[in-house]
C-alpha cells in the first residue's frame, strides 16, 4: 500500500465515524444498536458474572479476618432479627386482621422489572453498570434499582431501548434522601464518596444517631419509594462550628459483585 | 480485505471483553484499554490505519456502553490518535522505551482531556457532569490509566521484540544455509 493510498484510507476511516455520528444523530442506528445490545447481552452477562465471580475469589484469602469478623456480626444480627422477626409477623397477623374487618383490597403493584448487570460503563472514574433492561421493558430515568434483600444500590441515569444505566449510590454525583430508622426518624442526605463507600450529610446537630442505626430512602424523590434499605450507621463524625454531622454508612450489598438486580416500578 | 476484517472482529471483540469482563476487575486490570493500545501500537509502529480503524469500531462499540453519548469515545480516541501522534512525530522522537511508555501515557491523557470536555460541553447544555469531578480518585483515574496502558505498552513491544528475535534466528539460519534445500 503507498502512503498516499494509506493517508486516504485513513481519512477515509475517520470521515466514517463523524458519518456514523450523524446517522445516529438521525435514529437511523437506533435499530442497529438495540439488535447489537440485544445479540450481546447474554455473553456480556457471562463475561461481566465471571468477572465477579473471579475478584471475589482472588480477593477471599486477604479477607479471612474480615469475613471472621463480618460472620460473627452476621450471627450476632441474625438472633436480634429472629427476635424482630417473630414481633414483625404477630404485628402482620394483627394488621391482616384488622384490614379484613375494614374491607380493605390489597394494593396491586405491577411486578419489578429484572434486569442482569452486562458491564461498566468506560468512563474513568465513574461508578456505573449496564443493564440489560431499557425503555422497551418500561425502565425509565431516576427509577431506582435494587439489590437482592431490598437494598438500593442505584438510579437509573440513562435509558435506550434495550438497556439502561444505572449509577450506584458509591458515585459522587449520586444523591438519595434517606431518613434514620430511630425514635426522630432524622433526615439527611446519602450520597456516594469517591466509589469508596457512603455518606450521609445534612444530619442536624442536635439529632442522636448511633452507631447500627438502619437508614432507609425517605421517599422524598418522586419514583423512589419510601423505606428502601441503605444500610447501617458504621461512625458518625461531627464537627464543632458545622450545624450538621455526618455518618458513614455501611451497605450491605458488595457494589462491585452486583450481576442482577430489580427495577420496582413506582 | 481479510486482514481488515481481522481487525474490525479483534476491535469489537475487545472492547466488549474490557467493558463487560476487564472493568469487573480490581485495579489495574480494570484500567486496562486496549482502543489506547491498539492506537498507541498503530503510532508507534507507523500504522496509522490500524490505529484509527480500530479506534473507530472500538469506540463505536464503548460507546453503546457508555453515558456521554453516541460519538464521544470515538471523538476522544480519533484526538488521541492526532495529539499522541503529532508528540510522537515531533517530541518522542527516539525509539526507546521511555518515549513508547511515554507515548501511550499521552493517548490515555488526550483521551480522558477529550471526554471531559465533550462532558464539560453536555454541562454547558444542562447535563448532569460524568467525567468532570474534582474529586482525588476521578482526577488519579486518568494518570492510573496511563501509567497502566504506558507499562502494558511495553510489555507488548517486549513481547513482540523477543518473537522476533527467536523466529528470526530460527527461520534465517535455515534459510542462509547453503543446505537449506540440498
Amino acid at each position: 500500500m503507498t502512503p498516499l493510498t494509506r493517508s486516504r484510507l485513513t481519512i477515509m476511516t475517520v470521515a466514517a465515524g463523524g458519518l456514523l455520528f450523524f446517522l445516529h444523530l438521525l435514529g437511523v442506528l437506533s435499530e442497529a444498536e438495540t439488535w447489537i445490545m440485544r445479540k450481546l447481552s447474554g455473553q456480556e452477562a457471562a463475561l461481566s458474572e465471571t468477572a465477579g465471580s473471579i475478584r471475589q475469589t482472588v480477593g477471599a484469602p486477604f479477607r479471612v479476618g474480615e469475613i471472621i469478623k463480618e460472620n460473627e456480626r452476621l450471627r450476632a444480627d441474625n438472633a436480634a432479627r429472629d427476635v424482630e422477626i417473630a414481633r414483625l409477623t404477630s404485628i402482620r397477623e394483627e394488621n391482616d386482621e384488622l384490614r379484613a374487618i375494614l374491607g380493605f383490597a390489597e394494593k396491586r403493584t405491577t411486578a419489578p422489572v429484572v434486569a442482569r448487570v452486562l458491564a461498566r460503563t468506560p468512563e474513568a472514574g465513574t461508578h456505573t453498570i449496564l443493564l440489560d433492561r431499557g425503555s422497551d421493558d418500561g425502565v425509565a430515568v431516576e427509577m431506582p434499582v435494587i439489590a437482592a434483600g431490598g437494598v438500593l444500590i442505584g438510579k437509573i441515569f440513562k435509558v435506550d431501548r434495550a438497556s439502561s444505566i444505572a449509577l450506584l449510590l458509591t458515585d459522587t454525583r449520586s444523591r438519595v434522601g434517606a431518613s434514620v430508622q430511630n425514635a426522630d426518624r432524622t433526615q439527611g442526605l446519602v450520597q456516594g464518596e469517591r466509589g469508596l463507600g457512603l455518606e450521609m450529610r445534612l444530619i442536624p446537630q442536635n439529632e442522636e444517631i448511633r452507631v447500627g442505626d438502619l437508614i432507609v430512602t425517605s421517599g422524598i424523590e418522586p419514583l423512589t419509594p419510601q423505606g428502601l434499605v441503605l444500610g447501617r450507621v458504621e461512625e458518625v463524625q461531627t464537627q464543632e462550628k458545622n450545624p450538621f454531622k455526618k455518618a458513614l454508612i455501611a451497605s450491605p450489598v458488595a457494589f462491585d459483585q452486583v450481576s442482577v438486580v430489580a427495577i420496582p416500578f413506582p | 480485505m481479510l486482514r481488515a476484517l481481522i481487525v474490525i472482529a479483534l476491535a469489537f471483540a475487545t472492547a466488549v471483553f474490557q467493558a463487560s469482563f476487564l472493568s469487573h476487575l480490581p485495579f489495574p486490570l480494570s484500567t486496562i484499554s486496549f482502543p489506547m493500545l491498539a492506537v498507541a501500537y498503530g503510532i508507534a509502529h507507523d500504522r496509522p490505519l490500524l490505529a484509527v480503524g480500530w479506534a473507530l469500531v472500538a469506540g463505536a462499540t464503548l460507546d453503546l456502553h457508555g453515558m456521554l453519548g453516541f460519538g464521544s469515545e470515538i471523538t476522544a480516541l480519533f484526538a488521541a490518535f492526532f495529539g499522541a501522534r503529532f508528540l510522537f512525530l515531533r517530541v518522542l522522537t527516539n525509539a526507546g522505551a521511555s518515549a513508547r511508555f511515554l507515548l501511550a501515557a499521552a493517548v490515555a491523557i488526550v483521551h480522558w482531556f477529550t471526554l471531559a470536555a465533550i462532558d464539560g460541553a453536555r454541562v454547558i447544555f444542562g447535563a448532569v457532569p460524568i467525567i468532570v469531578d474534582l474529586s482525588a480518585a476521578s482526577i488519579l483515574a486518568p494518570l492510573r490509566q496511563a501509567l497502566v496502558n504506558g507499562l502494558l505498552l511495553l510489555l507488548v513491544f517486549a513481547i513482540e521484540s523477543a518473537a522476533r528475535r527467536r523466529f528470526s534466528r530460527t527461520f534465517l539460519s535455515h534459510a542462509s544455509s547453503p543446505h537449506a534445500f540440498s
